[in-house]
């Protein structure tokens, strides 16, 4: 009876040690956020609002959506600290999107792949709570026919006249996604700095009007990505140059 | 394509784009030529109907959520099963009277190797869930298994359906384009058309008229009885 007593007491006594341990090394945290402001030039992409494109051509915006995920900060000693399992779905009308609590310190710049990445792609959206990004959405952000993501949805009106002196009548849409169209967007050299006092946000921007650089709206209208893969990458190629820092 | 057996189906549509029953459920109900709808808003629908909700809760202990909605129907989709036909009872039930002389005939045709047709269409369910080009356009206007993969080599490839119950399941075809089955026997003694993707098994039979009226006696005799 003796020897159990002593047996239990050292494993409490090492099960203690082990949590105060725990609770020592566990770095401080702060809470990081991006504030995100999706744009036409310099104005708030509105859905209300009318717009010109690079060539002053008017356009509007039905529905704006896009993938943002695989967010990963890289410290200042080049190690890098991955935010799993978080996916925005970012639209004009959302600025604040909190990515949860991270080690306090200083950080050399952060990446993330505006997308999903191949395996996330083909989840099962049902999978996923409701409150969940990656859920079902209405208006529906996925394709069921080869169970994939849109990565991004930018739809809506333009003025289609030769002389571009009509009003936004015509529809755009730009449905794009496919695995090998996710884009890493990278900011690795633009440092920041997370203390305890109070959470940090990162000011990004996203300027939809450097998403149609290129683009021709008259006859570059729409794409469901294979159906017109050419347009689908070029739109693709245009993210990372879309966004810049505030 | 019949829905029946689907059980075994190792993916989805013609083009195997959905890996699952459960995410195959989505298409259907968003697709612009079929329910043009919103899986959430079914799931709203449901929430509201004074019934649903409580059979949901007493199969999966959880209400409508795009998670049960899509559980339920793969799940029924399940229980969809075939396999007591003419030629089941001739094959597996040993009964040797239950193909009647053309129908044999017909079963030789497509167990040969002269037209070969089980080399795709092999199996309990008539089908190895193989993609091929069975040289029905020279030039697709549906891409098939390439809207996939996005390979070249897939262009004009399409699932190889079952042939359970095919005579009730008229019109033929991805597209549906082929009427009835004595219009497919004819393209597939026709040996198609020409297409740089055409699978080698699709050429010329030569089969004789009462060759043509066997095999399509025998395929009608895969329906249920």
């Amino acid at each position: 009876m003796k020897k159990r007593i002593l047996i239990t007491l050292a494993v409490s006594t090492l099960f203690f040690t082990a949590c105060k341990k725990d609770k020592d090394s566990k770095p401080a945290e702060s809470e990081l956020s991006f504030h995100l402001h999706t744009l036409v030039g310099n104005t708030a992409a509105n859905y209300t609002d009318i717009f010109t494109d690079n060539t002053e051509r008017k356009f509007n915006i039905a529905d704006c959506r896009y993938y943002i995920s695989n967010i990963v900060l890289i410290k200042d000693d080049g190690t890098e600290f991955p935010l799993t399992d978080k996916a925005l779905l970012a639209s004009p009308s959302q600025k604040e999107y909190s990515l949860g609590n991270v080690p306090v310190g200083k950080y050399k710049g952060f990446r993330f792949l505006m997308g999903l990445d191949s395996v996330t792609n083909h989840d099962d959206p049902a999978g996923y709570a409701a409150s969940n990004p990656l859920s079902y959405q209405n208006p529906t952000i996925h394709w069921g026919w080869n169970n994939g993501y849109i990565f991004m949805e930018f739809v809506g009106k333009f003025d289609s006249t030769v002389a571009a002196t009509g009003n936004p009548v015509a529809d755009y849409f730009y449905h794009i996604g496919f695995d090998d169209l996710k884009r890493t967007i990278d900011f690795s050299n633009s440092p920041f700095e997370i203390t305890t006092d109070a959470g940090l946000e990162i000011g990004i921007l996203f300027d939809l009007k450097k998403v149609l650089n290129n683009v021709d709206l008259r006859t570059e209208f729409g794409t469901h990505t294979m159906d017109n893969m050419p347009l689908a990458v070029k739109i693709a190629n245009n993210w990372q140059g879309a966004y810049s820092i505030e | 394509m019949t829905i029946l057996n689907t059980a075994y189906q190792p993916n989805m549509f013609w083009d195997g784009g959905s890996p699952t029953l459960e995410t195959q459920v989505s298409a259907p109900i968003e697709a612009h030529e079929e329910m043009d709808f919103n899986v959430m808003k079914v799931v709203e629908r449901l929430n509201n109907h004074p019934l649903y909700p409580s059979l949901f809760r007493k199969a999966y202990n959880s209400g409508p959520s795009a998670f049960t909605l899509t559980r339920a129907i793969a799940n029924f989709e399940r229980t969809l099963f075939t396999g007591k036909s003419k030629y089941d009872a001739f094959q597996y039930e040993k009964k040797s009277d239950a193909l009647s002389a053309s129908e044999k005939r017909g079963m030789d045709i497509f167990f040969g190797e002269r037209a070969e047709c089980f080399h795709c269409h092999g199996g309990f369910n008539f089908t190895d869930f193989s993609f091929k080009n069975n040289g029905l356009y020279e030039v697709y206007a549906d891409s098939g298994r390439a809207r996939i993969t996005t390979l070249h080599d897939d262009v004009g490839e399409f699932k190889v359906p079952s042939l359970r119950n095919v005579a009730l399941t008229a019109p033929y075809m991805h597209d549906g384009s082929v009427a009835t089955l004595e219009d497919v026997v004819e393209h597939y003694n026709s040996g198609g058309k020409p297409n740089f993707n055409k699978s080698f098994l699709i050429r010329p039979l030569n089969l004789t008229q009462q060759e043509k009226e066997d095999l399509v006696n025998f395929m009608k005799a895969l329906s249920d009885q």
